[in-house]
């Protein structure tokens, strides 16, 4: 594996900033009606063959192992005009890194390689839960060397458009959760309808329930914690690039509105107070790129704890974007509260990508447990 | 010991005494039955709540994601059923006259629950306020007789407030901006009335009522010194309805464009013009700037009711998911730092509640409400045969008497210092409560998780709905700056408010 090239960023970057200008943006609003409105399968399909997907997997997997800066700077382009494709992909990426964690090579080689189109690339996993957290509903029986799975998972993401899933259950005798490779297209699981959420609406969720479903073993039993750990311990910072993007949208869009509007005959830009607002926001945009940027050096060169410092930074963004955005509404007013103007997605985007991988308090802690 | 002279010097320094003890000086000045009624109003609410608004939550916000036109007429016709919409009328005008406080208390709860519905009720007072505010009691009267009937009949008569134009919205709240902003909404004085042509937006409940008190002014270029307040009626020619916003939350809650096409009002729906503003103390400007802080005052204050119920709601689910979700092996409600956080949340409810109660006691000593609760008049409206209220009052409110002597009272009666307060302590409840309200809706998220985000738990619904709050009824910077005009700069000769 090898981290992408200065030039290569760059180019990264301009095809991600276009691919968000020209095929995002133009319905963008519709995407996000989902489920009341289509689910952009092809836009998805588009970016698959654009190896969007395929940044940090390893060269032996047909991945581009361009490295963790390079998913970071794809996905804040992204997330810049629409967040929903970040988040597929960064999904995606969570189950792909952990089962690299789970060193399951053999079962990612047969997922990848022969993948035609997105939806038999990508994996179905529940990325706003850390089951360490909150304990899968999920039992795993053994009988005739076939793990069987039987119970609920809440809020599977892409459990409704993935073959397969990746799921965190309990086997008797281990205290600790294992994971499981599920074939989502059996009979035995029951996909619920899309679950109505906060944000993301075209990265979809649903419950499953499973009723003996065949399942394969995921590396060993009762070590799912150690391999969400490890496999996510560098995608906390995707997450806050993801933040961050939608972050500088929300400044973009500000801006732009708070140059054209008057009131009290003068643009809005002119009035001090909401310089100050706008000035904040720019601040925290400043500070979550260094954040991210410093997280990605620690975790390429394995700096010593790079863990906490990419948790950290992430926690940090995150957070900044959340309240950004909501500032972001702020600022346009009436109109950014308004569906037809992008800004309002902002808001729930963010604040919905702040849960990914677990609880934030939670989050924070962990920051003091490394 | 002081001598008066003393006290009184001492009591004048900043800040004023009399800005610090509204509830104090209210108390001993109120009527101790409104206390009842308003245990009766809360516990009201909480069946509504049960029986009305929590069945149908779920339901609304996924019609509205759907079908975002949906407009919800069987909400609107229950709460009809329920009286709600005459609850807070007063008898005078042949509501049901219960304290008009006590309408803080009932949003609270219902906002608690979905402050979309709460708004389907609540802004509906904005109107009335709105008009109460011109004290063109004949209008007022008549008004108020179709919402009765509207109760009577089961054919619901909601007023809405038209007061946002697309150009102007800040500027519309404000007169030192007025002057300087565009304004595009003009009432033009014509034989028998006002011919009308602009548009309005973002009016709460307007797709669903019958009235429409409409701001508008005679003249654009000098707009804060030519204030019209019109009485429109839906159906009347020149006046149409346009889109409906698709929102973020509060998506039950329509927010319509109001078009109107060369529509012509009659003298008879005109609720104030210039020429009544002539005959009052105050120049023009002062007293379009009087008006909107005495309307402002009662439902600013109210929309930190709204804030407050939101707060609450986030509060709500976050404390139920504490209580019934294991987090690490044991209840989320066992950790320390989640109580840490479920205290902050329940305290960011209980200052905001203090905000808008402390509020409505300057509007019930200094504003809009310091008539109705005076202890004699309140007693003798209250216990006074509804006949002979129904033969007395309606003389006297439907003579130009009743609209002079409501002005005098109201209008010139009203002292600077009592517009600063009201005004100011209203601005502060609406951005204290509504803050309070996205502050929870973000806390609890952060406390809820996965959970946390999906429709069913509510707590992402109040996160949506929470935001239009700190946006309507005047930005919060507005109203930060609303506050710092009446109660801080008033101290410092050489500060000028909405110049930079």
């Amino acid at each position: 594996m090898f981290a992408a090239t200065e030039k290569e960023m760059q180019l990264l970057g301009r095809a991600a900033s276009e691919f968000a200008r020209d095929v995002l943006i133009p319905e963008r609003e519709l995407h996000d009606r989902f489920p009341f409105g289509p689910f952009f399968e092809k836009i998805v399909d588009k970016a698959f063959e654009l190896d969007f997907f395929h940044l940090i997997l390893p060269e032996e997997l047909e991945g581009t192992g361009m490295g963790i800066a390079a998913l970071c700077r794809l996905l804040g382009e992204l997330a810049r005009e629409d967040a929903s494709l970040a988040a597929i992909i960064f999904t995606t990426n969570v189950a792909h890194s952990i089962l690299l964690a789970a060193g399951e090579v053999q079962m990612l080689r047969e997922l990848s390689t022969d993948a035609k189109h997105a939806q038999e690339f990508l994996i179905a996993f529940p990325v706003f839960n850390n089951p360490s957290e909150i304990a899968p509903k999920v039992f795993a029986e053994q009988t005739s060397g076939k793990f069987k799975l039987q119970g609920q998972v809440d809020y599977l993401v892409l459990g409704s458009i993935a073959r397969y899933g990746l799921i965190p259950a309990f086997i008797e005798k281990s205290p600790l959760y294992s994971l499981f490779l599920v074939d989502l297209q059996k009979p035995s699981a029951q996909v619920s309808d899309p679950v109505l959420s906060l944000g993301l609406h075209a990265c979809p969720a649903v419950d499953v329930v499973f009723d003996g479903t065949n399942s394969r073993q995921v590396g060993n039993i009762g070590s799912g914690p150690a391999y969400f750990e490890t496999g996510t311990a560098k995608l906390h910072l995707a997450a806050a690039a993801i933040a961050a993007g939608i972050m500088k949208g929300a400044l973009q869009a500000a801006l732009a509105y708070c140059k054209q509007r008057d009131q009290g005959g003068r643009k809005i830009i002119d009035w001090s107070e909401l310089q100050m607002l706008l000035a904040d926001m720019a601040m925290q945009i400043e500070v979550s790129d260094m954040l991210i940027a410093e997280g990605c050096r620690a975790t390429e060169t394995r700096a010593k704890g790079w863990q906490k410092r990419a948790l950290a930074a992430a926690v940090h963004v995150q957070a900044a974007a959340a309240q950004v955005t909501t500032d972001g509404v702020q600022a346009m007013g009436g109109v950014g509260y308004m569906k037809d103007f992008g800004q309002e997605k902002r808001m729930r985007d963010a604040k919905h990508i702040q849960a990914s991988l677990g609880l934030t308090p939670l989050k924070k802690l962990n920051i003091l447990r490394h | 010991m002081l001598t008066r002279a003393e006290i009184k010097r001492y009591l004048e320094r900043e800040p004023k005494v009399a800005d610090m003890i509204c509830s104090l000086k209210a108390i001993s000045k109120q009527p101790k039955a409104m206390t009842k009624e308003t245990e009766e109003v809360v516990a009201l609410a909480r069946r509504f709540n049960d029986q009305v608004v929590r069945p149908r939550i779920a339901d609304l916000d996924r019609t509205m994601e759907a079908d975002p036109d949906f407009l919800p007429h069987d909400f609107v016709a229950e709460a009809n059923r329920w009286g709600l919409y005459t609850l807070w009328i007063p008898k005078i005008f042949g509501g049901r006259g219960y304290n008009l406080p006590s309408l803080s208390y009932f949003i609270e709860e219902i906002s608690s629950a979905c402050v979309a519905m709460a708004n389907l009720i609540g802004v509906h007072y904005l109107g009335v306020g709105a008009l109460i505010a011109s004290w063109q009691t004949p209008i007022i009267q008549r008004v108020f007789s179709e919402v009765v009937v509207g109760e009577r009949s089961v054919k619901p008569c909601l007023i809405s407030l038209a007061l946002t134009s697309p150009e102007a919205g800040t500027d519309m709240q404000e007169t030192a901006l007025m002057d300087q902003g565009n304004m595009t909404c003009l009432a033009r004085k014509v034989d028998g009335g006002y011919e009308v042509n602009g548009t309005k937006v973002f009016i709460s409940n307007g797709h669903l009522s019958t009235w429409h008190i409409l701001i508008a002014f005679a003249d654009l270029d000098r707009p804060s010194a030519n204030l019209v307040v019109l009485a429109v009626k839906t159906g009347m020619p020149g006046f149409s309805f346009g889109r409906r916003e698709h929102k973020m939350g509060q998506k039950g809650c329509p927010a319509s464009e109001l078009i109107f096409d060369d529509c012509f009002v009659p003298d008879e729906n005109v609720c104030f013009d210039p020429t009544q503003a002539g005959k009052l103390k105050r120049t023009p400007s002062q007293t379009t700037m009087q008006l909107i802080d005495y309307l402002m005052a009662a439902s600013r204050t109210a929309v930190g009711a709204f804030g407050t119920g939101v707060a609450r709601g986030a509060f709500e689910a976050a404390l139920h998911f504490a209580a019934e979700t294991e987090v690490e092996g044991k209840f989320l409600i066992n950790h320390g730092w989640a109580q840490s956080m479920l205290a902050q949340m329940y305290h960011n409810v209980l200052v905001s509640r203090y905000a808008y109660v402390e509020g409505n006691y300057a509007v019930g000593i200094d504003g809009m409400y310091r008539l109705l609760q005076l202890k004699p008049l309140y007693y003798m409206i209250r216990y006074l045969p509804k006949a002979i209220l129904q033969k007395l009052v309606p003389e006297l409110m439907n003579r130009s008497l009743g609209t002079w002597l409501m002005r005098k009272i109201h209008c010139d009666g009203q002292s600077e210092e009592q517009i600063q307060r009201t005004s100011g302590l209203g601005s502060m409840a609406k951005f204290c409560g509504t803050d309070a309200a996205v502050k929870n809706g973000h806390m609890a998220l952060d406390l809820m998780g996965q959970a946390g985000l999906q429709q069913e738990r509510l707590a992402e619904k109040h996160f949506r709905d929470a935001k239009l709050l700190q946006i309507y009824e005047g930005t919060n910077q507005l109203n930060r700056l609303n506050l710092f005009k009446c109660l801080i700069a008033r101290g410092y000769p050489q500060a000028q408010v909405f110049v930079d």
